[in-house]
């Protein structure tokens, strides 16, 4: 048993959000493989919901998404209490720099832009869990 | 009627006819929408029309007397000069786009004409100067590339939602499932993840060519190392010499570490070598040289391709041109590479150069000023880190 994000869990649990059906689950597959437990959401409402309820350890995170789009899960995140140290990875298909920017304006950790190398999802997941 | 009166006549005649010509001048000056401005050698304001009342808010009483440079804003001092040099020798200046400030403080985006006045002898005794509003005009160019730009970026998103799932279940397929597949199997898997990322780098190409038309795209200030740059496009680069059966060297002096955006100049090697594969014909070689001359980093790319035609040398650089040879041999692509190449190029504020010669080849040349290394004691103190201390992205403007 190890403690993740104040939890007791066996694996760290990350919490993906995308509206696209096969994307949340290639994603979520390729973190489960890793070793991480999954929580999916299918748009941004529900993501904050989840991530309020089940304090993820990360949230991987599309940006343009019904309801709430990426950017405005990340701030609502970061204002609260309760979810502003979990680390936010946005997933995005608009690499223009401008929606970089203001991704991390939003409080995001990082990004990775689509479409994504299984690799460099797991590295990018690792690298934001180790710094947290 | 004597000699005399007739004289006197004539000379009453032409005067009236002066005069009434000078009115109707006046009145045509008064009427039209530009501004029309007299200013002295001296650099005052002499004449004002009420289309110039209306376009920078000052009366004629409140303009006449003043110094012309009251409507040049103070960023443009260094312009003014060169313009009171090129009328100080006689020459007009047509159509020229820049600014001038309004009685408000504000800029006015303008196209200015001005011409030298002249007296009997030839003498420039003073300037006339017609300024135009285009600011209309620019807030809709402007709008319309926003427009562009969004459209592009939208059909971006659209377009990589779907690669993102092919190239993602291709590659599931391959780390789980590759014993259940048949050795055909496995080779039409790599035929769709090929051609999955033949399209992700045709959108790529699409959006960033907008991105450099809105004039604002980013390049990432670190070392350029240029050995490693030559090493990131070789493998790619001799797999496609081998398959169009073109011999390919590789000579890469030594060129010490220099500031620049090593991914986006790495794009710009591989393009250029591989618009130079493709335009040659089997048989043929490509020859890449890296070297340093003159305070500059030169990629250097030779073919022994068919050349170019003298009059596409000035269309080679525009978005989504196509040459004559491209369309003639069925060369793949969408006529993106060489702007691409030339719009990061020029955020390096390097140069891009060719010789060619038809049925012998040609020989792009990029120089690349040498900046030093963002981490140089010269250039950190003027790095700072942004608000979230993340990485730095500078944007940069053409």
């Amino acid at each position: 048993m190890i403690m993740t994000n104040g939890m007791n869990r066996e694996r760290p649990l990350v919490l993906v959000a995308d509206d696209e059906d096969d994307i949340l689950t290639l994603v979520s597959f390729r973190l489960e493989e890793a070793g991480y437990d999954v929580a999916k959401a299918s748009d941004g409402e529900i993501a904050l919901q989840m991530a309020k309820e089940l304090h993820p350890d990360l949230a991987v995170i599309d940006v343009m998404m019904p309801r709430r789009d990426g950017y405005e899960v990340t701030e609502c995140m970061r204002a609260d209490e309760e979810m502003q140290s979990v680390p936010v990875i946005l997933l995005t298909a608009r690499v223009q720099e401008a929606d970089v920017r203001r991704g991390f304006a939003a409080g995001a950790d990082d990004y990775i832009k689509k479409p994504f190398s299984p690799d460099e999802l797991r590295s990018r997941v690792q690298a934001a869990l180790t710094r947290h | 009627v004597d000699n005399g009166t007739r004289a006197a006549t004539e000379k009453i005649e032409t005067h009236t006819h002066d005069k009434w010509e000078v009115r109707r001048l006046a009145a045509i000056v008064e009427s039209t929408d530009d501004a029309i401005i007299g200013a002295s050698l001296s650099g005052n304001i002499v004449s004002w029309n009420s289309g110039a009342e209306q376009l920078l808010g000052y009366s004629a009483e409140e303009a006449i007397g003043k110094p012309f440079a009251m409507i040049v804003p103070e960023d443009l001092a260094e312009e003014r000069r060169a313009m009171v040099s090129i009328i100080a020798r006689g020459e007009r200046i047509h159509h020229y786009e820049t600014r001038r400030r309004h009685r408000n403080g504000t800029d006015v985006d303008v196209s200015v004409t001005i011409s030298p006045i002249t007296d009997a002898g030839d003498n420039v005794v003073g300037v006339s100067c017609i300024l135009r509003d285009v600011s209309d005009r620019k807030r809709a160019e402007a709008e319309g590339e926003r427009l562009k730009s969004e459209f592009f970026s939208l059909v971006s998103h659209e377009l990589r939602t779907p690669l993102t799932s092919i190239v993602g279940y291709v590659q599931l397929l391959t780390d789980f499932e590759d014993e259940s597949l048949s050795g055909r199997g496995r080779e039409f898997l790599e035929i769709i993840r090929r051609n999955a990322e033949r399209l992700d780098g045709l959108v790529q190409d699409v959006l960033f060519a907008a991105q450099s038309e809105a004039s604002a795209f980013t390049v990432v200030p670190t070392v350029v190392d240029a050995r490693r740059l030559a090493d990131r496009c070789r493998r790619e680069a001799e797999t496609a010499a081998e398959t169009a059966g073109v011999a390919l060297s590789w000579e890469i002096g030594p060129v010490r570490p220099f500031g620049g955006d090593p991914d986006r100049l790495t794009q710009v090697l591989r393009n250029l070598i591989s618009n130079a594969i493709k335009f040659t014909p089997e048989g043929g070689r490509v020859d890449v040289r890296v070297f340093a001359e003159r305070g500059c980093c030169v990629l250097e790319v030779s073919d022994t391709g068919q050349g170019i035609e003298p009059e596409e040398r000035d269309l080679l650089f525009e978005r989504f041109y196509r040459s004559e040879a491209a369309m003639k041999d069925h060369v793949k692509g969408a006529g993106l590479g060489l702007a691409i190449v030339k719009a990061i190029v020029d955020a390096h504020g390097g140069t891009i150069d060719f010789e060619s010669e038809l049925g012998q080849g040609s020989t792009f040349r990029v120089s690349l000023p040498m900046r030093p290394c963002e981490g140089d004691p010269a250039t950190r103190q003027r790095r700072r880190p942004n608000a979230s201390g993340k990485r730095r992205v500078a944007e940069v403007r053409r």
